[in-house]
């Protein structure tokens, strides 16, 4: 688990109380856990915490199906914004 | 500035007699117009529809989306509910547009979504529009934030008053709106999805009146949970979701709001019907302004302007 994972996990415990059973590649969509409040407070954290602002057209099934591939996501948006930079 | 309601108020003759007795009781505090009913839905069709919809749709769908959908859908099947009560006159709005009601964590208090001409939208559309909608509320980046700012800087006396006007106002002439939260007044429909994670089962559900009398219908659903069903006549474990619309004799009575609920029942259990609908209503809306382009929106706009 990298640290992007670990911090969205974190956030996802912390906000619904997860079993421990939940891990990075449980789908959050079809358990449920992700109801549109928790996804906003999800999109605004990962603004907060990451700096990766997420649009209306990022809020796609695929981006947000796992921990794991909202983790890839925002490592990718941060790694072009890096090579930006560089 | 919009005109959401028709020019002339509905004909006199068309209104049933109890409705115009409700509409001239002597104030709302001696009469309760309010019909409520409740009724449950069979939600396996909807949750697999959701689920489908996730490996197909780029936009993510939800409950609310697809609630949305079918109340603009059943209310273009029944437009004798898309109608408000001004004064003792009874008007019927232009478009069918709905207002979803959501819970806004950047304040802790409600917000709305206005959904414009709702029924010729895809689940699609309606669903980027609320995810917007909710972005921006929340980040405190919408237009509207401005305004409710701005309401919120009144002193209390001042609160009062502009509220005692505009109600006031609203309740005597059939009004154009202005400004961007004056907007929401052009939707007869509040949409309320409370399926949200933890939300304890709902078996009963009454919604507030809202001061000004723009709303004459609500919509509200429940969490789905599982229950003992029986199909085909044994017994099954199936989804079950609770399902509240209230709305105002003034307008309409029991049976026209059986008729409504059994519509959006039957849309929400079979939702991948809508689109094809939505679709459909697009064609004939504008064979109809092709027709008699005075009723088009621009001409409107263009009339209004």
């Amino acid at each position: 688990m990298n640290r992007t994972e670990a911090e969205l996990l974190g956030f996802l415990q912390d906000r619904a109380g997860l079993d421990a059973s939940f891990d990075t590649g449980s789908d959050l969509l079809a358990s449920g856990v992700l109801d549109s409040m928790l996804l906003i407070e999800l999109v605004l954290y990962i603004d907060r915490v990451f700096g990766v602002v997420f649009t209306s057209d990022d809020v796609a099934p695929a981006n947000f199906r796992t921990i794991e591939t909202l983790a890839a996501v925002v490592d990718q948006r941060l790694d072009s914004c890096q090579r930006r930079v560089a | 500035m919009k005109w959401p309601l028709k020019s002339s108020p509905v004909p006199r003759e068309q209104l049933p007699l109890y409705n115009l007795m409700y509409l001239h009781a002597p104030g709302i505090e001696h009469a309760d117009s309010t019909i409520l009913w409740g009724t449950e839905i069979d939600a396996s069709g909807l949750q697999s529809w959701l689920e489908a919809c996730r490996s197909t749709s780029p936009v993510l769908i939800s409950t609310s989306h697809v609630l949305l959908q079918a109340t603009a859908q059943a209310l273009a099947q029944h437009p004798d509910l898309n109608r408000r009560v001004v004064g003792r006159r009874v008007f019927a709005y232009r478009n069918i547009n709905l207002r979803l009601a959501f819970q806004n964590p950047a304040h802790g208090g409600v917000d709305v979504v206005l959904v414009q001409s709702a029924e010729t939208r895809s689940l699609q559309e309606i669903a980027s529009l609320v995810w917007r909608t909710l972005l921006l509320a929340n980040r405190g980046e919408a237009d509207i934030e401005r305004d409710r700012r701005r309401m919120r800087s009144l002193p209390a006396w001042g609160f009062h008053w502009l509220m005692a006007l505009y109600r006031w106002l609203d309740r005597h002439w059939a009004l154009p709106t202005i400004g961007r939260l004056d907007d929401l007044r052009c939707s007869a429909v509040l949409v309320n999805d409370l399926s949200f994670r933890n939300a304890p089962p709902m078996r009963c559900y009454k919604p507030t009146r809202f001061p000004d009398e723009s709303i004459s219908i609500n919509v509200t659903m429940g969490p789905i949970e599982e229950k003992v069903l029986v199909r085909d006549g044994q017994p099954a474990v199936g989804s079950v979701a609770p399902l509240f619309v209230k709305v105002d004799h003034r307008i309409v009575d029991a049976y026209q709001l059986g008729r409504f609920l059994a519509t959006l029942r039957e849309l929400l259990q079979h939702p991948a019907q809508m689109d094809a609908l939505a679709a459909e209503r697009i064609r004939a809306t504008a064979a109809r302004w092709l027709q008699r382009p005075e009723e088009s929106s621009d001409n409107l706009v263009r009339k209004t302007a």
